[in-house]
């Protein structure tokens, strides 16, 4: 028989036993199984220390993979943020028509998601007939042909234009949520003030809507880091020249093509921790400003 | 095992195809087997397999699984005991099925001599080209006898159609991945990797060819183009006349027919170009292999279903409705497969097909070929950018001091993925 005092202190557990079993069998032990595994060799039983971890930090491979991640993570955002924010100031202005319909528009090409976008950008930039090829050829009377897909230069190109289709209308609609809770009469008031577009946008529509774009860097970051569907749908794996590697199409490689599931584990955790030094750093700027 | 190879019942098959899923159920059904067909895509394939090999638990286990031969490697990367399926040489010779399968065929689905699957297919590979445009141009590719032949003929076809005011292309050929090279190095005898896990990237076989093709793929003996991406789009290359020549594996001719009916009666087919005399006609480009899991409690009853779904008189049946040659030599005379063809001007396909299996290269598939052939892809990336820059003279050597960093490398890999070993 259980005391009253023992039943009240097991209620919140058996309450929360739902909950903890699965996280325990689906976040916590894989999580603890893979950095496990990421200290054992290819036959999972051998104890080899931080081999895996020295075998990636001597594997030129992988540092290609890694400039080749860290390159597109900037490109991405560097273009985003600035298009999400200008698009979002463009579609809440007065004076556009048609706005509800172009917001709208610009969303949608975020609903299809990447799988759709790897398939079209695939057709779109297909060399010889894709309608970016006939374009070209329009404009300069003759046939035009450019490697979208198939030159090392351009294969990360390729998809960060892909990227950004997939993703600006999106960022464009937490900017301008951001925008619409800016007080409007600090804007008049500014106006009053003497202060000029350029002045308004710089000291009341920047700082209100800095949290936003800090948002949306982070989660722009985090997802690019994670860059995998587009390449592999684009080039069916890692690109002319391997352009268009990146460090989750190392792990994939290395767990699913070469069977080497401790290294695929250890590349995994290596990502984390560069996931954790990007979300870190944007979250220390953005708690140094919220102190300012 | 049952009395008389009585058919099995209750059993599952798992294929990443969904061709060969159509056809097994056919099969089964014809067989009266009552048989689960799973169509399972290739990766979850693989991890589905994995799981079985660490879990002590045989329920659900498949009788049999199909396996693409680019997932085969990393199955044997360990000894005899860890690769997940049942060897079957024995059963294959006790059988009389051996000396009846492809022998070239039978070592990529081999570690240390042990056969570990049947081979489900052979797919030589041939040259397909439009002969209206080639005839055209008074060119006959089918005395081309080397890949430099062929390289030679493909420029004055180029030729040709620039003064015609075309901008054709003489071949489809991957620029940037190093596929063609290794169905190339297939012909010439060489494996990037050999059955004991040695690269053979250093081989100077292995240069020459890259430096063949790159030269084919950039600069200014260019003579190729990259297929269209997308499912079939390669065919309609060809249809559109934006290239004339492709290379085509027998399961590629399916693809021809679905895609560019229209050019009926303009295509011919020959044998593939080779490097030196002694080099192989043709090569094989993919297959499939079908094997028992190890973790089956009753592998006797999934070898009576093999035998019942793949080699068995209905399953010679369904697979003369294709052009895909099946891995059993005597299948290949079927009087079917020996038809003109009308897409290609009457010419019997099935039978050139057959000709070309007979003298396929053996095939080696380790851990690392995949591997292997990734390097040659940065080696070709390399010898492009050089060719790009006008940098074609020395090409053979820099390419061969290219290949032995990469031999080094994949070496070093090598050596890793056997720590603990």
């Amino acid at each position: 028989m259980i005391s009253p005092q023992a039943r009240r202190s097991l209620t919140p557990w058996t309450m929360l036993a739902p909950l903890l079993l699965l996280f325990a069998a689906f976040f916590a032990y894989p999580l603890a199984r893979s950095l496990w595994l990421s200290f054992h060799a290819t036959d999972r039983s051998t104890f080899v220390g931080l081999a895996n971890f020295g075998f990636l930090l001597s594997d030129p491979l992988f540092w290609w993979a890694t400039l080749n991640t860290i390159f597109y993570t900037t490109a991405y955002l560097v273009i985003q943020i600035p298009f999400c924010l200008g698009l979002a100031i463009l579609l809440n202005n007065r004076r556009v028509h048609w706005r509800s319909l172009l917001r709208f528009l610009f969303f949608s090409t975020y609903l299809v998601g990447p799988v759709f976008a790897g398939v079209l950008f695939s057709q779109i930039l297909a060399p010889r007939d894709g309608p970016v090829a006939d374009l070209l050829g329009n404009i300069f009377g003759r046939p035009i042909e450019i490697g979208w897909l198939t030159d090392r230069r351009l294969a990360m190109t390729s998809v960060l234009i892909a990227s950004w289709w997939l993703s600006i209308g999106a960022g464009m609609v937490y900017c301008l949520a951001a925008l619409q809770a800016i007080d409007p009469a600090l804007r008049e008031a500014a106006s009053i003030d003497g202060a000029g577009c350029w002045g308004r946008f710089r000291h009341i529509t920047l700082p209100g809507v800095s949290a936003t774009l800090g948002v949306l860097s982070l989660l722009g970051a985090v997802g690019a880091l994670q860059l995998f569907e587009l390449p592999v749908l684009l080039f069916g794996g890692p690109g002319p020249g391997l352009g268009a590697l990146t460090i989750v199409m190392y792990l994939f490689n290395a767990g699913f093509e070469t069977g080497n599931a401790p290294l695929a584990a250890a590349v995994g955790w290596v990502l984390v921790v560069l996931t954790a030094i990007v979300s870190g750093s944007a979250l220390l700027v953005a708690d140094r400003r919220v102190r300012r | 095992m049952r009395a008389g190879g009585a058919p099995p019942s209750g059993e599952t098959v798992w294929t990443f195809s969904a061709p060969h899923a159509a056809e097994l159920r056919d099969a089964a059904r014809s067989a009266g087997l009552p048989v689960t067909i799973s169509l399972v895509a290739s990766r979850a394939l693989d991890v589905r397999l994995q799981s079985l090999t660490q879990s002590a638990s045989r329920a659900d286990v498949p009788a049999l699984v199909e396996i693409e031969i680019g997932s085969v490697g990393k199955y044997f990367s360990g000894s005899l005991a860890d690769v997940p399926f049942v060897p079957l040489t024995d059963r294959l010779k006790r059988s009389g099925w051996l000396g009846r399968l492809s022998p070239a065929r039978l070592t990529a689905w081999s570690k240390d001599g042990e056969v570990f699957g049947v081979p489900l297919d052979v797919h030589p590979v041939s040259l397909t080209y439009r002969k209206d445009l080639f005839d055209a141009a008074d060119i006959d590719l089918t005395n081309a006898t080397t890949w430099s032949d062929l390289h030679d003929r493909c420029l004055l076809f180029e030729s040709f159609e620039r003064s015609q005011g075309r901008r054709t292309r003489a071949m489809q050929l991957p620029s940037g991945s190093a596929d063609v090279i290794a169905m190339m190095l297939q012909q010439r005898g060489v494996n990037p990797v050999d059955s004991n896990n040695h690269p053979q990237l250093t081989d100077p076989r292995v240069a020459s060819t890259i430096t063949q093709y790159a030269r084919m793929v950039a600069g200014p003996r260019k003579i190729s183009a990259d297929a269209s991406p997308g499912p079939g789009r390669w065919a309609d290359d060809l249809e559109r006349g934006d290239v004339a020549a492709v290379l085509t594996p027998d399961w590629a001719v399916d693809d021809l027919r679905r895609h560019a009916p229209q050019l009926a009666g303009k295509l011919a087919m020959c044998r593939l170009p080779v490097f030196d005399r002694s080099d192989h006609p043709t090569a094989s480009w993919g297959g499939t292999m079908v094997a028992i899991p190890r973790a089956h409690p009753n592998p006797d009853d999934a070898w009576t279903l093999l035998k019942r779904l793949y080699l068995s008189n209905i399953a010679r049946e369904a697979r003369t409705s294709s052009n895909v040659l099946p891995a059993v030599i005597d299948w290949w005379d079927e009087p079917a497969r020996l038809n003109p063809d009308p897409l290609f001007a009457g010419q019997a396909i099935g039978a050139a097909y057959g000709a070309l299996a007979r003298q396929l290269p053996t095939r080696v598939v380790t851990p690392f070929t995949a591997t292997a052939t990734s390097a040659m892809s940065l080696v070709l990336y390399r010898a492009t950018a050089a060719i790009e820059q006008g940098n074609d003279q020395n090409l053979e050597a820099l390419i061969a001091s290219w290949l032995v960093e990469a031999d080094a490398d994949l070496q070093r890999r090598i050596a890793f993925a056997n720590l603990g070993r």
